[in-house]
């Protein structure tokens, strides 16, 4: 005994809430060790440390995350602790949810799919003072605008989590410019804004097309205006407002919202514009943008063929052809009218999902990367015709796919 | 080899090739340390790690089916003893045993209601009612079970 070396003695992570003092107390003449080994014993799960119950949590979709969160303190602080989700989500293969808006006044709700048990869920929106329109989602938060002005105001809100706020006011006041997001990381992003128009000067001249971008950091929480842009980008991008942004290889892509469809680029790096053409771009009924397995793909519908199509840009700027909707799939969207042109199909994609859509109770198709990297499956969700057992009118929505965040962002607490 | 001492104070003499699978035992033996007491690891804990580590020590392509059929059943245990399983791993850093504990716990958690939770897991709710019912409000959506609540608009 005397010759061995000094035994190094680990204490391990554990947290002593005050009842486990009380029994230790009972304990005091027993060396400490086997107090330890009391409560360990009594399998505490409310003491598990903080790591393993994090990389729990990662495995659990979010509405059981959110039901777990619920049992007790130590599980509510965990769930909600940022840093532990942020990095785990994708990981953890849970697909990305399907969230649609109402597009007019139906009610201040969010329908949220839940993909892994096929049902819906009704989110209220009272926690956001005014009316509001979606543009895109960012990570787990949706980015929005005020629909009480006609110019552009931005905010962000996280429906699971009732967390709001408004960005700051643009630099230029601009009416339907452009908008682009380019997620930095899990914690930071930026908004990119183009070209719309600028307000009537109070010298008497009318409004004009603004041609400039500004960006807003949310690290700095302030908006950039990096530079002038080319007059017949910002005119295009403002007449024919798209819908959302693709981000790919350092290039914040948008598409025109109508025929004949282009689509504009702007080179983050180099800071410069340029402009791809579409396949059939005068016939297609519709047209969206989507990032897939890194690169830039068009996915579109002509009213002569049955099938739409999705086209990969290759290096050398030409559209490939490389994919088709599963004509069942996109017969079930068109139900029944048979041609693309017969119903406003809209479209949605974050990375590793794509979403086609028209309204709610229709129904939607889904392509997305599936747990076999690089690999995309075709889905199908049934559309929302009741909720809680109360059946709903059918109506227009703008939809967006989302991983859902449970804990509570900093950003969105200033 | 190198002896474990278990919170029961017993010995388990073990080859250093499987133990190093533990980040924690491998530290300490690059320490030179050959005695290693394990006071929050009781004996069938014990018993069980040195079990898991003695299956995946030998890697070949031949054994990874069998491991995977040993992983399984290695699952199927009561949630004390999961426990006190993921309790140790976290402790002696045995990260293929926790990737191994994490889903398997959260597959006891998933789709059940949070009572429910709270019953199997033996929580006790330390919340007040206040403090309970505003969290529940808070992510009504997932806690909807069959009751309906009223009209939309």
């Amino acid at each position: 005994m005397l010759n061995q070396k000094p035994i190094k003695v680990l204490s391990p992570p554990i947290i002593v809430q005050p009842q486990s003092l009380a029994l230790c107390a009972i304990y005091i003449i027993l060396p400490w060790s086997k107090c330890l080994w009391y409560l360990i014993s009594k399998a505490m799960w409310s003491n598990l440390p903080f790591d393993p119950l994090a990389n729990i949590f990662s495995y659990l979709s979010p509405d059981s995350l959110a039901r777990a969160k619920s049992a007790c303190k130590s599980w509510y602080a965990c769930a909600n602790t940022s840093g532990s989700w942020a990095t785990l989500p994708r990981r953890m293969n849970h697909p990305p949810w399907f969230i649609a808006l109402p597009t007019r006044n139906h009610g201040h709700f969010i329908y949220a799919h839940n993909p892994a048990d096929d049902s819906w869920h009704l989110l209220p929106l009272d926690f956001i003072p005014n009316p509001v329109r979606p543009i895109a989602s960012i990570g787990g938060l949706i980015l929005l605008r005020e629909a009480t002005t006609t110019s552009l105001q931005l905010a962000i809100c996280n429906p699971f989590t009732r967390q709001f706020r408004q960005l700051p006011k643009l630099n230029v006041t601009r009416t339907n410019p452009a908008v682009g997001i380019i997620e930095l990381n899990s914690a930071n992003f930026e908004v990119y804004v183009a070209g719309g128009m600028s307000e009537a000067s109070s010298i008497g001249g009318g409004s004009s097309y603004e041609p400039s971008l500004e960006v807003y950091n949310s690290v700095h929480d302030h908006w950039k205006t990096i530079r002038s842009m080319p007059m017949e980008f910002a005119v295009r991008l403002t007449v024919w407002t798209p819908n959302e942004s693709v981000y790919c290889n350092g290039v914040l892509y948008w598409i025109t919202s109508a025929r004949a469809y282009t689509v504009m680029g702007f080179d983050i790096v180099n800071k410069n514009w340029r402009e791809s053409s579409v396949p059939m771009a005068d016939r297609l009924e519709f047209a969206a943008l989507v990032q897939r397995n890194g690169k830039l793909s068009l996915v579109g519908g002509t009213s002569e063929a049955g099938e739409a199509c999705i086209w990969e840009l290759t290096e050398n700027n030409n559209w490939r052809m490389n994919e088709r909707v599963p004509e069942e799939l996109g017969a079930r969207l068109l139900g029944g009218k048979g041609r693309w042109g017969s119903i406003n199909t809209r479209c949605v994609c974050i990375a590793g999902a794509m979403c086609l859509y028209r309204d709610l109770g229709s129904g939607m198709v889904v392509w997305r990367e599936c747990a076999k990297k690089g690999e995309w499956e075709w889905h199908w969700i049934e559309g929302c015709g009741t909720i809680k057992g109360m059946k709903l009118q059918n109506f227009p929505i703008k939809g967006l796919l989302l991983h859902p965040y449970l804990a509570s962002s900093s950003f969105l607490n200033e | 080899m190198i002896t474990l001492q278990s919170s029961d104070k017993d010995v388990f003499e073990i080859e250093q090739s499987i133990l190093i699978q533990s980040g924690t035992i491998k530290n300490m033996v690059e320490d030179d340390f050959t005695f290693i007491p394990l006071p929050s690891v009781d004996t069938e804990t014990l018993i069980k790690i040195i079990e898991y580590m003695k299956k995946h020590a030998d890697k070949t392509d031949s054994k990874e089916k069998n491991i995977k059929e040993f992983d399984k059943d290695f699952m199927k245990k009561t949630l004390n003893e999961l426990f006190a399983l993921v309790f140790a791993a976290n402790y002696l850093h045995i990260s293929s045993l926790l990737e191994l504990l994490y889903p398997s716990i959260a597959d006891r958690i998933k789709d059940k209601i949070t009572e429910a939770i709270r019953q199997i897991f033996s929580i006790r709710c330390d919340f007040t009612p206040e403090e309970e019912r505003r969290i529940i409000m808070d992510n009504k959506w997932a806690h909807e079970g069959t009751e309906i609540e009223g009209t939309l608009d």
